[in-house]
């Protein structure tokens, strides 16, 4: 067993539509450490949510891989690539909420509104696993009590409009877990919600991979949830990766223009009588638009740079 | 920037304004003032009222009859009560305050072009003249930093944070005053954000604006705020100037949204506030003017006085409750005598006992004198009384000269003496548990004073225990563990207006402040509403706290109500003696 759970080569995705092909993922190159959080970090457009969707194998036409590769070795299996699997393998159906499950933003899409919530985790299992619906709700009702749920012995027979915001991602997040998955893909699982109620989530996930050890990808723009979730950090910009390292080298010490533009931009960082710096003047003349390849610079860490 | 008549640096005074959604209260009894050029931020969490507070000011939704909310039009140089205007006659103010939204999506209309789009509201407004409009929109988009040829292009063509320009121009374009930012920086990516907020600030300084910034992003607010209104339930809990709520919250729910914000710095590890620090203490009973004075008594229970609208009343396990005795206004203090009877005290009220058959006056006040009453009392181990005489002051509006108060002791066989002088005004007594120092609240200068007692019973020259930060201390209680528990009135005055407006002061919820007796801050209890005016203990083995709290003052209010506290003090043992001293 490797210590990288994902190993992304060179991925490359593009989109075809009317007005043109946009390519929305350049030669994108990292490692799922496994154990660990790994925060994809990056603007709209970056090609965060892409590349979450090339790991689930949820790309959508006219979205298509044209290049790459993604190894993914779950414990006690035979290492294999995502991309080659093809559409019909039963892989595909494992790799779906099985071995790798995912926390979308809106936990009000990712719940059905007309099934009762107990019954929507406990499907979770039914499609996974061979055992009796009994013994499924008993394990959703296991699973949403450990994710915070109060008094589950009535929540689990409501429906998900009758949750709050915080409690509907709670189920979401039971949902993706119940299967004991061994990547969690959470893409901006907070950003609708409270700051109040996004301390709490944010709480539980780190929890939850305390007792689990689970490998997280967790995707967001929000570089405050990226300094108390992740382990390491690769940042994206425009379909590329520009900046990988641990949490403490790519938040404390910026290699890469436009990590450093990133972070100017912050207003909790920049004291308060400073302007903020927008991306184009904290770049100034660096070059950020041309494709240069990751470079190994030492200590583990990898820039984008000529 | 104009100096017209009745200007002075205000652009808005809002005044008590409430907004009730088919009985759900959506904004209660909100104050503030805002002055020209200043930026004031507004944060909460969904559903505590924000976007009410910033549409009622606009009059986009009506606000419930009773507050105001008054606009410095530059167009009449006058204040206009924007609250009660008819829609007809808020059309041409309409010109002075604009509001950007949040969603650079959904509020542009996407058959329009940007030039539609910016114009409109001089249409609206009768600007007749095609090449002047044209003028203005040219204006506007160098101004906000589009290019000139996006003129003719539709909002689809745009990014998000050139749509968020293209609301600012058209908010801009009939040269409001006033602008308000409902999460106007919400949706965009943080680079663009930036570049959204560097661009309403220089706004702001070309043009004088003023801005109520709604948000819920407490780092932007910092950033550009200089005041901020912290809300929760459509209340607010929290106000002033944002570095000082920030660095030191003093509110429980202000403390739960700082401590939830995610620091960039990975080493500054987040540790959210639990959600339990926000229960607070679950109403009794509901709907009297000012209650004050609450004693636990063993015969009736808790009784506590309507100071404004008179009576002692006691109230039982089930909520019920009983007059005990009719009074006109103004009892303010009460305790259990030992002799079995109550004594009362209170402004314009002699101190007296009250027995069940006779009353007896302990000590009368003397207006002459500059005396117009007690306020609260204690009693110690043996069975004195000490009182605190009012004084005189302006804010009673007597007519007296202004006097101080002083402490008086009332020895068993009723004689009186006066112990300590110069008290502006007594709120709360009590002694320690082992009777060797007496604690007494000065409401005005905003402090707790310790006496210690010698050993022949008298007081020593008094120390300050404890400094009120916010707000003032009234009514206190004390524990068997010596810790303080002192009723806190959060009351500000709303800028710029007489102190002795009753008007213009905004009351936060009231809460209890627990003192350790080493003088340090332990905890804060906090109630639903308005102006927490005395504690006692009572229940079973004295273990609950009651609190009880009063309105404004003013007539026709009945917000007054007695809340009861548990959890916290179940495993704190209180000695009735430290609360209610009795002989043997």
């Amino acid at each position: 067993m490797t210590d990288n759970i994902l190993e992304i080569r060179n991925l490359g995705v593009r989109f075809r539509t009317d007005t043109g092909i946009t390519n929305a993922l350049n030669d994108v190159n990292f490692d799922v450490p496994r154990g660990k959080v790994t925060a994809i970090v990056g603007e709209s457009g970056s090609g965060k949510s892409v590349t979450a969707n090339c790991i689930m194998r949820l790309l959508q036409p006219p979205g298509e891989i044209v290049s790459g590769s993604i190894m993914f070795e779950p414990s006690e299996r035979e290492a294999f690539d995502v991309v080659q699997v093809a559409d019909r393998d039963p892989r595909i159906y494992e790799l779906h909420g099985g071995l790798i499950s995912m926390v979308f933003q809106e936990p009000m899409t990712a719940l059905s509104p007309v099934y009762r919530v107990g019954n929507q985790v406990a499907e979770a299992i039914l499609c996974h696993r061979q055992v009796s619906k009994e013994a499924a709700l008993a394990e959703a009702h296991d699973m949403l009590q450990r994710v915070g749920i109060p008094d589950v012995d009535t929540r689990i027979n409501m429906y998900p409009f009758e949750f709050s915001g915080g409690m509907r991602q709670r189920v979401v997040i039971a949902m993706a877990l119940v299967c004991h998955p061994e990547v969690l893909i959470c893409d901006e699982p907070t950003t609708a919600l409270d700051v109040t109620i996004q301390a709490e989530i944010l709480t539980l996930i780190k929890d939850l991979q305390a007792e689990l050890h689970n490998s997280i990808i967790f995707i967001t723009h929000d570089i405050g949830i990226v300094a108390q979730i992740a382990d390491y950090v690769v940042v994206m910009y425009q379909g590329r990766v520009l900046e990988i390292g641990t949490v403490r080298q790519v938040l404390k010490d910026p290699l890469h223009p436009y990590t450093k533009g990133l972070l100017a931009a912050i207003p909790g960082i920049v004291p308060k009588n400073q302007r903020l710096a927008t991306i184009a003047t904290s770049v100034g003349d660096a070059d950020i638009t041309t494709p240069y390849p990751l470079k190994d610079v030492g200590d583990g860490r990898m820039v984008s740079q000529p | 920037m104009n100096t017209k008549a009745g200007d002075d640096g205000r652009i808005l005074k809002v005044r008590h304004l409430s907004k009730t959604f088919d009985g759900h209260v959506a904004l209660q009894d909100v104050s503030f003032d805002l002055a020209r050029a200043d930026t004031l931020g507004v944060v909460g969490e969904s559903g505590s009222g924000k976007t009410t507070l910033a549409r009622c000011i606009l009059r986009a939704i009506d606000p419930d009859l009773g507050g105001s909310v008054e606009f410095m039009s530059e167009e009449t140089g006058d204040w206009v009560t924007l609250s009660t205007l008819k829609h007809r006659e808020l059309v041409p103010l309409r010109k002075e305050m604009q509001m950007v939204f949040q969603d650079p999506y959904s509020s542009l209309n996407p058959r329009m072009t940007v030039r539609q789009i910016i114009e409109e509201p001089l249409i609206v407004h009768g600007e007749r003249d095609r090449d002047e409009r044209l003028e203005r929109v040219r204006e506007m988009l160098d101004l906000v930093q589009l290019s000139q040829d996006s003129l003719t292009r539709y909002p689809h063509a745009f990014s998000g944070g050139q749509r968020q320009r293209i609301g600012i121009a058209r908010a801009l374009i009939l040269r409001p005053n006033l602008v308000v930012c409902d999460e106007t920086v919400s949706a965009l990516d943080v680079s663009v954000q930036a570049q959204i907020i560097n661009l309403l600030e220089d706004l702001q300084k070309t043009l004088h604006l003023t801005y109520i910034f709604v948000a819920h992003d407490l780092a932007v607010v910092r950033h550009i705020c200089n005041n901020v209104l912290v809300m929760h339930n459509g209340v607010v809990v929290e106000r002033g100037d944002v570095d000082d709520v920030f660095d030191k919250p003093q509110r429980n729910y202000t403390k739960l949204l700082l401590s939830a914000i995610p620091s960039p710095d990975p080493d500054i590890r987040m540790q959210p506030a639990e959600r339990s620090i926000l229960d607070h203490a679950e109403p009794v009973v509901e709907g009297y003017g000012l209650v004050e004075g609450p004693v636990w008594h063993d015969d009736y229970g808790l009784l506590f006085s309507d100071v404004l609208y008179g009576g002692v009343y006691a109230v039982d396990n089930a909520r019920q409750v009983t007059p005990v005795f009719e009074h006109r206004r103004g009892i303010g203090g009460m305790v259990d005598h030992v002799d079995g009877g109550l004594v009362v005290s209170g402004k314009n009220v002699s101190l007296k006992r009250f027995g069940e058959t006779e009353s007896v006056l302990l000590l009368d006040r003397d207006p002459d004198n500059g005396n117009v009453g007690y306020n609260d009392i204690t009693t110690d181990v043996h069975g004195r009384i000490y009182a605190g005489s009012l004084g005189s002051s302006p804010v009673f509006d007597d007519g007296l000269e202004p006097r101080a108060g002083d402490l008086y002791v009332i020895d068993l066989d009723g004689s009186s003496r006066i112990v300590a002088e110069d008290i502006q005004l007594t709120n709360g007594l009590g002694f320690s548990p082992d009777g060797k120092a007496l604690y007494h609240a000065d409401s005005r200068r905003r402090q707790i004073y310790r006496y210690e007692i010698d050993k022949a019973g008298e007081l020593k020259p008094r120390e300050v225990f404890f400094e009120f930060d916010s707000g003032s201390p009234d009514g206190l209680a004390i524990a068997e563990d010596g810790s303080l528990w002192v009723a806190n009135v959060m009351r500000e005055r709303v800028n710029g207006d007489s102190p002795h407006d009753e008007t213009a002061s905004q009351f936060l919820p009231g809460r209890v402040l627990v003192i350790n007796p080493n003088g340090s801050e332990r905890t804060a209890i906090e109630i639903p509403v308005p102006m927490c005016t005395s504690v006692c203990f009572g229940g079973a083995g004295l273990r609950t706290l009651y609190i009880v709290s009063g309105s404004n003052g003013v007539d026709g209010d009945r917000r007054g109500g007695v809340y009861r506290y548990e959890a916290p003090i179940s495993g704190l043992k209180l000695t009735p003696a430290a609360v209610q001293p009795r002989l043997n």
